[in-house]
């Protein structure tokens, strides 16, 4: 299973709203050079968790999207403080934001297979606890391994 | 038990795949088999195939929307989920699998 590292750990996104939680990491996305273009990937986001939102269950949301602004296959994590994800539902504290390039009408996006093992890993307890546990950046790097 | 799975999302790159993980550690742990189809936008899925969902005791259905080839499975024993309530509490889905194919027979 192929994974990659993440560009940039926030350990205290400190975010009151989905909206401004999203918008905080796509800066760090881009601050690491990882996209050509900020707004029309932020909109993607925002967009796809209006269709359906990415709240994965255990705290942790997996906001994502696929776009030509984006220059490299690259995720960044961020922990809060518990905050509200979607109205009535679980609190949020782990976010992970996926940027996936774009491919070619009709052809295998190999970049999102990389990147949903990036999602797997947060069904293991004990990263989870790690990821709660941890205070310095790199114990979080290092359960992306 | 023979399980049949097929996991569906919009893009398949979070919820489809956890899904999948998350309900074959859970039918692993309890020793049944599980064969398993993860549907996304981005690619041709793996299939079941005709023969695995022959075997199959109960087909298993995690969805968030919507998936296609759903005639493949007339005949079978089918249970319908959310794709997210797989993720969270794959234990309970399987109860209810064990729960259907006991009714049933």
């Amino acid at each position: 299973m192929k994974i990659v590292k993440p560009s940039y750990v926030d350990l205290n996104l400190n975010s009151t709203s989905k909206k401004e939680a999203i918008s905080l990491l796509v800066d760090h996305l881009c601050n690491e050079g990882k996209l050509s273009q900020k707004d029309p990937y932020l909109e993607a986001v925002l967009q796809r968790e209006e269709l359906l939102s990415t709240y994965c269950g255990y705290a942790i949301a997996i906001p994502h999207a696929e776009s030509a602004a984006v220059n490299e296959a690259s995720f960044v994590f961020g922990r809060t403080s518990a905050m509200v994800w979607d109205e009535e539902d679980e609190l949020v504290e782990f976010i992970v934001l996926l940027a996936i390039p774009s491919v070619e009408e009709g052809k295998e996006n190999k970049h999102i297979e990389i990147m949903s093992n990036v999602a797997t890993i947060a069904l293991e307890e004990d990263v989870r606890k790690k990821w709660a546990s941890a205070t310095t950046i790199e114990e979080i790097i290092n359960t992306f391994n | 038990m023979k399980i049949a799975l097929i996991t569906s999302c919009l893009a398949g790159v979070a919820h489809s795949k956890m899904a999948a993980i998350a309900l074959q550690k859970e039918a692993v742990k309890r020793g049944y088999e599980i064969s398993i189809e993860q549907q996304g936008g981005h690619k041709i899925p793996v299939k079941l195939t005709p023969n695995q969902i022959e075997e199959s005791d109960i087909v298993i259905i995690a969805k968030m929307v919507t998936i296609n080839g759903k005639n493949r499975f007339k005949n079978k024993l089918i249970l319908d989920v959310s794709v997210n309530k797989a993720v969270r509490d794959p234990q309970s889905i399987i109860n209810q699998a064990e729960e259907l194919i006991a009714k049933s027979s």
